[in-house]
């Protein structure tokens, strides 16, 4: 005799990256590593952003993970500035998940103090996978439009920072910076927004220390 | 376009809840979807009807009831429902919010076939 029943059950569907998430974020607390997620569309300066970014940091204290659908290419742009880096090829994924980056830990050098991860470019599906990280940096740049927030909340939700990038272009655009920012309170009151020329190098510096006192706020607890 | 990668995570589980549960068959999945989810229903569903020829659910039907949004005002503690954005809530015209709900997809019920 089969017997037909309804069970009433409660599990997320993102339960197994969760979970190796969790696993993550206690390994990086006992290694003292502070993770920090970069989130953006494709194109809007993730890879020049974190070269300008290392200058800021002793090189042998940061490792760098980038998701790329299927090149070799940003990779090796910040090995050639003199970071460590490793791409992770994800595969024609549009993210990564947890579990890419628990297989690329034992890559990272015992003294690394700071991980950051290049997301893949994409605002839509990064911003649903928690990989372990302490801190979720999203970036929009200014040629993309100022039209982002609404079209993507979710990722702006989810995110600690927003960096506007490529504000050296302002004067040639139809960009309202005003209402970018007004909009990121709306949606998240107390996130922290950066105004930045990754190119250029302007307020990198502030990025940089804003991250180290995260990271020492962080870790004295 | 991580509809998918979600399916699969669905058959994945699908898996694990049959072999726990003893079943013969999963005749039907019932999903909560949240509207803020960030993935889309009807791709979800079209990813889930071709993967799911592939696996031994051939057979298992997909409800989804989509969830809407629930936020808690920061600033004077209520919850209100709301789908669009930005959060505003209705009691004391704040604005942001905290997401109680509707932000992740759960699977909410299965029927299964026991021996
Ligand atoms: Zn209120």
């Amino acid at each position: 005799m089969t017997k037909i029943i309804r069970e009433d059950i409660s599990i997320p569907i993102l339960k197994v990256n969760e979970e190796i998430a969790q696993e993550l974020r206690e390994f990086f607390n006992k290694r003292k590593i502070f993770v920090i997620n970069i989130i953006s569309s494709p194109g809007a300066g993730k890879t020049t952003f974190i070269e300008k970014l290392l200058s800021f940091f002793e090189k042998n204290k940061v490792f760098i993970l980038v998701g790329d659908i299927e090149t070799e290419r940003d990779a090796k742009r910040i090995r050639e500035k003199g970071g460590n880096s490793y791409q992770i090829v994800t595969g024609g994924t549009c993210h990564l998940e947890a579990i890419m980056i628990k297989k690329s830990i034992s890559l990272i050098p015992e003294n690394t103090e700071y991980l950051f991860i290049e997301n893949v470019g994409n605002l839509v599906c990064p911003a649903s996978y928690d990989l372990g990280e302490h801190l979720r940096i999203i970036m929009l740049s200014t040629p993309e439009g100022d039209d982002k927030l609404p079209k993507y909340p979710k990722a702006f939700l989810t995110g600690d920072v927003i960096l506007i990038n490529k504000i050296d272009l302002l004067p040639y655009l139809n960009f309202d910076i005003e209402k970018v920012e007004e909009e990121a309170k709306k949606i998240k009151e107390n996130i922290k927004i950066f105004k930045i020329s990754a190119l250029k190098g302007d307020n990198i510096k502030e990025v940089a220390e804003f991250i180290k006192n995260k990271r020492e706020e962080y870790f004295k607890s | 376009m991580h509809e998918y990668s979600l399916a699969n995570n669905l058959i994945e589980l699908l898996r694990e809840q049959k072999k726990e549960k003893k079943a013969k068959k999963i005749l039907k999945v019932e999903l909560d979807f949240g509207k803020l989810s960030g993935a889309e229903p009807v791709l979800f569903e079209e990813a889930f009807e071709i993967l799911k020829k592939e696996t031994e659910f051939k057979e298992t039907e997909l409800k989804i009831n989509l969830i809407e949004p629930e936020i808690k005002c920061l600033k004077c503690g209520k919850t209100f429902n709301t789908p669009y954005f930005p959060f505003l809530c209705p009691f004391c015209e704040n604005f942001g919010g905290e997401i109680i709900k509707g932000d992740k997809i759960f699977i909410k019920s299965l029927v299964i076939e026991n021996f």
